[in-house]
């Protein structure tokens, strides 16, 4: 711990990915350009690389982080891609509106799309947040219920007034949801010599469920197939979560026919609105309060990777809030305010007793839980796609909320960052759209679900 | 676009099971309403509606031909049965032979013997009376005439078969003043053709009549 401080103390006011002069940032993309496929061979220098730290232990980050990576990075074994062809569930596409409900413990939120076959129009959103009752003196030793069973019936609650608002009966013949959470694996697979009708059976045997395998769930949707060679990408759901999505539907009466991953529709969000031009790999940071991701989104041969981090936005506010000793709200205030860049400084430390320091260091965090997981996962996917990085990287859901993340990640990673355009690429009412770019952190993900067709 | 759907395969199931149900219920309906459909028929059936009094008349004459050339046919076809048919009808009732006998006497007369046959028969009475040979003749005769009249009544004889005196009174025993005496009757049944039978007329009711 005080290795790591020490350490840590020597990084601050610099840029940590400057300093790239190993293998793996040779081929880095020009920050300079938006979207640019093609690679830069010599990074900006703003100060230390983080990336190039921890290319000179591989070895350790190997072992160390063996057994880790085998639970949270989703990332198959080399293998020869061809072109990657979507092949969209077609569920839905034929409908003339889809209605995409996201439910999370924060909020409930619904959008509506039309598609006229060139462009999208958003045409309801409604976000409802879940207020969770404040527990005082007089009704801590009142309420026994479980916190489960409130959040679930608050969600309830939240779903009829959702639909009674959007006016959109629950019984819709097309309603689409998503699994959410970090009981979710995705990964890109390559499977040889099976035919197409075996490909679901074999999933179990080429994907080890960090899940008990009885309890879980088995997806994939075919990207290329070549007879008997399939390149899918097969997702793992504890069936909890599954299960837990179903009960929450069926006690709110909803007839849902699509259920998505969350992660996927952020991926169909990205792509509805930058349409990246081929060879593009692009990155999203999605924090979101109680589980987070990096997203390295490909638009060629390459991999689609997503790796699940701790760094979220809930936890983050409770070591903010533990380090200064403030309130919730006063947490809050400072996570909207403050500039994201000084978590990480000394400057910041001092503002606040050494013990509080030692104990809920938030520099620590922040470099640990993001940086150094942002680093794995470039360099991991570096490795995997012929020293491909990134060439922009996207932020979404409560990173928003955060003052200057976007600069933050940016000064960190020498990587051009933005947050993700949710709202521009449709078309519609004004009113509505002002209302999705206001609610942005919350309603992207319903936006990406009501993005199904073809 | 990258587009999982957990739902799918329960939506397939759910689509199998609308499918199996949908099926299920049509095989239901369809086999009640034809069901239904035959229960009306036959109902409507046993309310003989639809069927008019000609058709009526043609049912009878069609089930009357039908007996006829069933009994013609098919009824006497072995002639074993024929015999046995016959052979009934001459049976003859003997109690009513012998209550025909019987009414006729009086105190002075018993019945010692009866012989009985398809063709014929004979009776010997005995007479206990002190009367004289002449008297007891005109007493037979009388006896003759009164069982031939019931005889010829009941149909088992006709004129030209009527029962006569085979043996004349004989005396066979005395005893104090009076005399036993011994005569016999005899004669043959009238010969009973073998019928045949005919099919009922109509209008004359059931059973058949026998000739």
């Amino acid at each position: 711990m005080t290795d790591d401080s020490q350490k840590e103390s020597k990084s601050i006011g610099r840029n940590i990915f400057a300093e790239g002069k190993s293998d793996l940032f040779k081929n880095k993309p020009d920050s300079g350009k938006k979207d640019a496929p093609s690679v830069d061979s010599s990074p900006k220098s703003f100060g230390r690389n983080i990336f190039s730290e921890v290319q000179k232990t591989p070895e350790t980050f190997k072992t160390s982080a063996g057994n880790e990576d085998l639970k949270i990075i989703e990332k198959s074994s080399k293998r020869e891609t061809t072109d990657k062809k979507p092949t969209a569930d077609t569920s839905g596409s034929k409908r003339s509106k889809i209605n995409a409900v996201h439910i999370t413990k924060e909020n409930v939120t619904f959008a509506q799309t039309t598609f006229d076959g060139v462009q999208y129009k958003l045409t309801n959103l409604q976000v409802m947040p879940i207020e969770l009752p404040q527990i005082t003196e007089e009704n801590l030793l009142k309420d026994k219920e479980d916190p489960e069973i409130v959040i679930r019936r608050l969600q309830v609650e939240a779903i009829d007034k959702v639909f009674t608002r959007a006016g959109v009966s629950k019984k819709d013949p097309m309603i689409v949801s998503s699994l959410n959470g970090p009981n979710i694996i995705i990964r890109q697979l390559y499977v040889q010599n099976t035919p197409t009708e075996n490909v679901e059976m074999e999933l179990p045997r080429l994907v080890k469920s960090p899940f008990n395998e009885l309890i879980s769930r088995y997806e994939y949707i075919p990207l290329h197939s070549d007879g008997m060679n399939h390149d899918v990408l097969a997702s793992i759901v504890e069936s909890s979560t599954f299960f837990n999505a179903l009960t929450l539907f069926n006690m709110s009466g909803i007839e849902c026919q699509v259920l998505d991953i969350d992660k996927m529709a952020i991926v169909n969000l990205y792509n509805e609105s930058v349409k990246p031009p081929k060879g593009t790999v692009s990155c999203i940071i999605d924090i979101n309060n109680d589980y987070s991701h990096i997203i390295i989104i490909p638009s060629g041969n390459e991999e689609l990777y997503i790796r699940n981090i701790e760094f979220t936005y809930s936890a983050f506010k409770k070591m903010l809030q533990k380090n200064r000793d403030i309130s919730v709200a006063e947490t809050e205030e400072m996570i909207r305010t403050r500039n994201f860049y000084d978590y990480i400084t000394n400057a910041f430390e001092a503002e606040t007793t050494e013990n509080l320091n030692q104990h809920y260091s938030v520099k620590k965090y922040v470099r640990m839980q993001l940086l150094r997981e942002l680093q794995k996962t470039f360099q991991y996917y570096s490795q995997q796609n012929q020293n491909k990085i990134p060439s922009k990287i996207y932020i979404t859901g409560k990173a928003l909320e955060m003052s200057k993340f976007a600069q933050f990640i940016n000064k960190n990673t020498d990587i051009p960052c933005d947050k993700l355009d949710v709202t521009g690429f449709f078309n519609g009412d004004s009113t509505v759209l002002d209302y999705a770019g206001e609610k942005e952190s919350i309603a992207y993900v319903a936006i990406g679900l009501a993005l199904r067709y073809e | 676009m990258y587009k999982f759907n957990f739902l799918n395969k329960i939506n397939l199931e759910k689509l199998e099971e609308k499918k199996r149900n949908r099926f299920i219920k049509m095989i239901f309906l369809s086999s009640t309403s034809c069901l239904v459909l035959l229960l009306i028929i036959l109902f409507l059936q046993s309310l003989n509606i639809g069927s008019s009094f000609n058709d009526a008349q043609d049912y009878q004459k069609r089930i009357t031909d039908k007996s006829a050339a069933f009994r013609n046919g098919d009824f006497f076809k072995y002639k074993s049965i024929e015999n046995a048919y016959n052979s009934a009808l001459k049976r003859r009732s003997i109690t009513s032979i012998l209550n025909a006998i019987e009414t006729s006497l009086d105190s002075t007369l018993i019945l010692d013997n009866f012989l009985i046959s398809e063709k014929g028969y004979e009776l010997r009475f005995i007479s206990r009376t002190s009367s004289s040979k002449s008297q007891l003749m005109s007493r037979v005769n009388m006896l003759k005439d009164e069982i031939n009249g019931k005889l010829l009544r009941m149909g088992y004889i006709n004129d030209k078969s009527e029962m006569n005196l085979l043996r004349s009174p004989d005396i066979k025993k005395n005893f104090d003043e009076f005399q036993y005496w011994v005569f016999d009757f005899g004669g043959d049944f009238k010969k009973p053709a073998p019928s045949k039978t005919q099919a009922p007329q109509p209008g004359s009711g059931s059973g058949l009549n026998l000739k």
